[in-house]
Formats: C-alpha cells, structure tokens, sequence
C-alpha cells in the first residue's frame, strides 16, 4: 500500500471563468469549482468523495480523466502527470482510467445494442480488432458486469432492460478496457433500494477480484458506508475532512461533517436522533465566504473563523481535518 | 406506540379494497393496484414505501382521481370524512381537490426552460393571460408525472414564466374565490412565511429559486386552501441530503402547527424512519404490510419488508456486506401468477405460485399479505385483516 500510489492528486485547483466584458457581469469572476484539492489513492483503494450539489466533486472527477484542464496544481496517474499529457497521451491514460454516471437512462445510446455500446471503447481505443477477440471481451465485461449469460443481452437495446440492468451494461463498458481506476458519480442515486445493493456489491466484488481502485462520487452517506476505505468530504471546492471511513463515521472532527452524519436518516425509528440542520444553502462558489468558507453556516463558528482560512491539520493516523476549532485542540 | 388506541383521533381517510386497471388496446388491462386498504387519521403521517412501479403513485392520483386517460378505477372505495370520493360528481371532486385534499409534486426543479432568453419568457404570460387554474396546473403534471417514473424531474410542476407569487395566489382564487389584491397578497405573503420564505421573493421566478425553496414554494402552493390531507409524492427525493432535512423539518412542524395529516410518498426507508408514524410497503400493486413505524423497522412479517430493511445501506453497520434482493420488481403488465413477490422471495412455498395471498393480521394495527402471516395465526385470526 505504501509503494507510489496510483493517483495522486496535489494542489489542483479548478476555477471557471463567470462572464466577460459586455455582459452583466464584470470579467474575472470565478467560480470556484475545485480549490486546492489534495489526496491520493492507492491500488485497490475505494475513496468516497461526499459532498452537496455544486461543492466540485464531479469537477474534480471531469479533471482527474482530463476532460477539463486544470487551473492550478497536479495531477499524477502512475508516477506520469495528466496535467502535462498531450492527447494521445491523455487517450492512453483513459484506457486506465473509466468513468460511470449517475443516470443509466441517459448515458447509454438508445440506437446501439448492448454488445456494441460494450464494445465502443473497444473500438475508440484500437483494442482487439479480432472479431472473436472483441467478442470474448465483450461478453466477458457483462459477465464480470452480473449480466449473466451475456448471450441473453448482447443482441438487446437499452429500453429492454431495466434501470439496474442498465447501469450494469454502463460497468461493463467500463471494465471491458480493463482499467485500474474507476470514478463512479453517483452510480446508484437513480435505482431502486432493492438494485442498489447489488450494485454496491458489484462494485465491492470488482474491487476484491480485480483490484480496481475505485472513487465514489455521492451525496448520500449511507452508500458508501459498506464499500469506501476512505471517505473525504467536500465543501464549496474543498475538502474538509478526509480519513478512514470507520475514523470519519464515528469520530468526525469537522463541523460540517457532523452535520451530514446527523441528517443522514437512519433505517430505523429507534435510532431517530438529533439532527444538525444547516440553514441556508451552500453559498456561491463566486463570491467565496472570507475566512473559512463553511463559517456562515457553521453551528460553532468563531468570531476568528469569519477572517482565517483554516490549514488542513492532521489529526489522528491518516485523518485530517480543515477547521480552526481543530487546531485549537491541537495546541492546548 | 402511536395513534392507534381508543382515543384515536378522527379518521380523515379510510380507503378500502382499491383497484386500478390501465387498459391498452389490444392488451389485456395491467392491474396496477389490486385491494388496497389503509386508513389515515388527523394528525397522523403515513409512509408510502416502494420500489418504482409497485404503485404508489397510482394511488396517490386515484385518491385524488386524476388517474391518466388509461386508468380506471375498477373496485373498491376512497372515504373521505365518511364521503366516497370516487362516487362523487367530477364538480363535487373539484371542489375536495386542493380544499380537502392538496398534493405535493415531485421534481419541482427542473421547471425554467433552459433554452429561451429570460426576457421572452417573462414577456410570455402577458401574451397569455389567461388564468392557470390549479386544475390545469395539476393535469399538467400528471402528464409529465405518468410519462415514467425514471425521470422525477421532468415534471414541471410550478409553472416557468409566471411568478411563484402569481401562482400561489392563483391556487387561492379558485378554491376561495377571494379576488381583493390587497388581501390575495397577504395570504400569498402568510403561505411564503409559514414555509419559510422570505416574501420579498414573491415576484421572483422560479429560476431565482434555488431547488429546497422550489419544494417549499410547491409545499406553500399546497398549503394554500388549508387542507386536511396533504400528498407529498417524493418530496425529497431530487435533493440534497441537508436540503432534505430542512424539508422533513418543515413538514414535521407544519403537522405539528396546521394538524395536517400527511400521505408520504417515497422509496427511501431512512426517511419514513425519520418522521412517519405508520406506514404501508407496497410491492407491484398490493400492500406487502401495514403497520406503526416500529414495529414496521423492527418486527417486519413479509419477507419482503424484511429483505427491504436488509438491503438499505446503513451508517451503524458500515462494514456489512448489503443483501441484495435477487431479480426485478414484476412489470404490470407481466404479473406473477400466484403472490406477486414469490419469485423474488426467500421463503416462498408452493402454495405462494399459485395465489395472491390477501392481507392478514398480525396484530392489531399490523397486517401482512403473506402466506407465512396466515400459517402461524390462529384459525380465528385467519381472515383478511381489513374489512371495515
């Protein structure tokens, strides 16, 4: 686990340019999407990346894979720096690297049938040009997908499978190249209960028999429970917290953190706790809260959290934490 | 442990042995809802727990019949305070709809049309005009609400080129034919309070609302004619987790405040966990169990509430492994001969391939649609738990 880990993310910083002279809006606004961001991944390793809507996880991903280019920091996928790769290097590191999306129903094309859409990648990339090569990975990629026989499916479309189907034929697409990385954002917020689990599964199967290491893009707690090593959480660009998932679970240290735990709703009335409701909703990425960016709707905030941007402080093994009360304790 | 002693609070809705039929032509009718049962008191909060296509949203718009041209109503009876509803005139039902009844939309998010300039769409309802009628604005969703239940935020349930404002007084005018603008205000200013908008955004439009205060606007609209019964169809589901706690809280406290009664619609458990008090799992058309929250979460009957509970990932056992339920929800146009969950389910015997089995009693207050429930009751308590 110690050798170089497979992706290493230092520094990156993403910021969107809002508007330009002659519109309303006054040029060299930002938004800041992904604002020094920093973590790493080991092989085998599955990070959850938690946050709201609009906090920069799936900006993150889109330039993990190289589909936006950073504005700052770096990016490096086996010991090689994505932000430096030209396209067809960037091409050679997508074959490593394979992302799924939230929505089955849409990401899949409804005029390919199953075996083509698997295959797609196949062809992009030059791989197993061989009819019944291609065929074989094919048909393995949906078998190691759950889609078992994938006889049954290769022939069929989109609209003939169900939503759990679906995003089991966007895995296999994923894995037919054989990648060591997958970013999943939100891959199961669209199915049934009954059907996330045994995506869930899935991915926690390939990960043991394959080693892929696997990011995990939610909002939702409770998913990633079961499968993440590590969990980090996200606030407007940043992360706040990031540690070990038992560590994260039971021992937050972020107030923010402690507030996504409470009101993530436990399956049982017995266990109806307090919960710590935020007002508000997360501020606007342009106009960034002075001082640290979570105190205008911080439960503890102090008078000095209005005016000093916290440091990221470690605060057990593996477990740091961005919060000026943290650093408090530190010192006493 | 909740309201199901003698000192009962009045029963608003006692609804009995519902079913619904879609007719295709050509095809024989899907029966979307087969005998469904349930009763909801004042003051009382029931969950409506599903996987997509088990028909819980089926039966929110029979309740309120507003059933697609497809669906028909083919047994069964929707008392209101002792009225049937479906044996009503469409006008009676018109008048029960919003006063009596109001309902909660999903997907109040994707509502502004993205591809037109905003200054047209503002320039849109002076050309129109015309009054929305809350009748119009309902039919409007169901269109988009029945088109699939995969896409939650195609419906466009606040209009996009009107103000929330004009809307919510819209919905007031019809029901209580108030027309003085100045006293319309203050009710549209009282509603934005009372779920905790700032009223100062009456004129704004829906694009200048951000997704929770879409949903609290939808939630004011609903509130607009003081209903009893209020039908929230997954009122959480498109938004974020802290955003979903303001609305459960908001909801809590306009029962407390309003005494609503609260027909919660959803297909997540930790929600209904979170602030039902009784709640009825429905699986491809019937009702699979009926009971009080807790008993519902911690001494489930039907296999399937049970197999449910198991495979919802949950924070205090992090390192469980889920236990998927094996196979798909049943189409319903391709039903299970027998019991509609045996070939999904773990305990299934012989007799479960060849029948429906019908609700039974528990419990006073738990009832079950198993075979299992009836083998272990006594004779005397073998009879369908619910006949009125």
């Amino acid at each position: 686990m110690n050798a170089s880990p497979l992706l290493q993310v230092d520094h990156l910083r993403k910021l969107f340019p809002v508007g330009s002279a002659g519109l309303w809006r006054k040029p060299a606004a930002f938004v800041h999407a992904v604002d020094d961001v920093s973590f790493t991944i080991a092989r085998g390793e599955v990070l959850a990346l938690v946050g709201e809507s609009g906090c920069g996880k799936s900006t993150l991903a889109l330039t993990v894979l190289g589909m936006e280019a950073a504005t700052a920091g770096r990016i490096y996928f086996e010991d090689k720096e994505v932000t430096q790769l030209d396209l067809a290097g960037l091409k050679l590191m997508r074959r490593h690297v394979q992302m799924i999306f939230q929505d089955p129903y849409e990401s899949l094309n409804p005029l390919l049938t199953i075996g083509e859409t698997v295959a797609e990648p196949l062809h992009v990339h030059g791989l197993a040009t061989d009819k019944q090569e291609r065929r074989q990975r094919v048909i393995q990629a949906l078998e190691d997908a759950g889609l078992k026989p994938a006889e049954h499916f290769i022939n069929r479309r989109p609209h003939e499978l169900s939503g759990g189907q679906r995003q089991r034929v966007a895995i296999a697409s994923a894995l037919v190249l054989e990648p060591t990385l997958l970013l999943a954002d939100e891959p199961v917020s669209m199915l049934d209960v009954s059907i996330r689990a045994e995506i869930l599964n899935l991915l926690a199967d390939l990960r043991r028999t394959r080693g892929i290491s696997i990011i995990f893009i939610t909002h939702d707690l409770n998913t990633v429970a079961a499968l993440a090593d590590r969990i980090a959480v996200m606030y407007l660009g940043r992360i706040v917290e990031i540690g070990p998932t038992m560590t994260v679970l039971q021992n937050p240290q972020h107030p923010y953190t402690k507030a996504l735990l409470s009101v993530a709703p436990a399956p049982n009335p017995r266990l109806r706790r307090q919960r710590i409701i935020l007002q508000g909703e997360t501020p606007d990425p342009i106009h960034l809260p002075t001082g640290c960016r979570f105190h205008p709707r911080c439960p503890v905030a102090l008078t000095r959290c209005q005016t000093v941007d916290p440091a990221t402080v470690a605060v057990g093994e593996e477990h740091r934490v961005a919060c000026l009360l943290v650093e408090k304790a530190e010192v006493t | 442990m909740n309201s199901r002693n003698d000192d009962n609070p009045p029963l608003l809705l006692n609804v009995r042995n519902l079913s619904v039929d879609y007719v295709a032509h050509g095809k024989p009718p899907a029966h979307a809802l087969h005998q469904v049962s349930f009763q909801l008191r004042r003051g009382e909060m029931l969950g409506i727990v599903g996987e997509s296509g088990c028909g819980k949203s089926t039966l929110m718009l029979s309740l309120m019949r507003l059933l697609p041209a497809a669906g028909r109503i083919v047994g069964g009876e929707v008392c209101f305070l002792g009225r049937d509803l479906l044996s009503l005139s469409e006008n009676a039902m018109a008048d029960v709809r919003w006063k009596n009844i109001a309902m909660i939309f999903q997907g109040a998010m994707n509502a502004l049309n993205p591809v037109r300039t905003v200054g047209s769409q503002i320039a849109e309802p002076i050309a129109r005009h015309t009054m929305h009628t809350s009748a119009s604005l309902l039919s409007q969703t169901n269109g988009a609400h029945t088109n699939g239940h995969h896409q939650p935020n195609g419906a466009k349930a606040l209009h996009p080129t009107r103000t929330i404002g004009s809307q919510l007084a819209d919905t007031i005018t019809t029901h209580e034919k108030i027309t003085n603008k100045a006293i319309l205000q203050r009710n549209v200013d009282e509603l934005l309070n009372l779920v905790g908008i700032n009223p100062n955004r009456r004129d704004q439009y829906p694009h200048q609302y951000s997704g929770g205060m879409r949903q609290r606007a939808m939630i004011a609209m609903a509130l607009a004619c003081h209903p009893e019964v209020v039908i929230a169809d997954e009122p959480t589901t498109a938004l974020d987790v802290m955003v979903q706690a303001q609305i459960l809280e908001l909801l809590a406290r306009l029962r407390e405040q309003l005494g609503l009664s609260v027909l919660f619609v959803t297909h997540d458990l930790g929600v209904v966990a979170e602030i039902c008090d009784s709640v009825l799992v429905m699986y491809g058309g019937v009702v699979a169990e009926y009971s009080d929250v807790d008993t519902i979460y911690n001494a489930p009957r039907h296999p399937y509430t049970q197999e449910l509970l198991k495979a919802f990932p949950d924070l205090t056992r992090p390192n469980g492994r889920l236990a998927a339920i094996p196979g798909y929800p049943p189409r319903l146009d391709a039903l299970p001969p027998g019991c509609r969950f045996a070939p999904r389910c773990p305990a299934a015997f012989a007799r479960c391939q060849s029948s429906q089995p019908p609700l039974y009693a528990v419990a006073q207050g738990h009832s079950a649609s198993c075979f299992l429930v009836a083998c272990e009751g006594s004779k005397d308590e073998r009879v369908p738990a619910i006949t009125g």
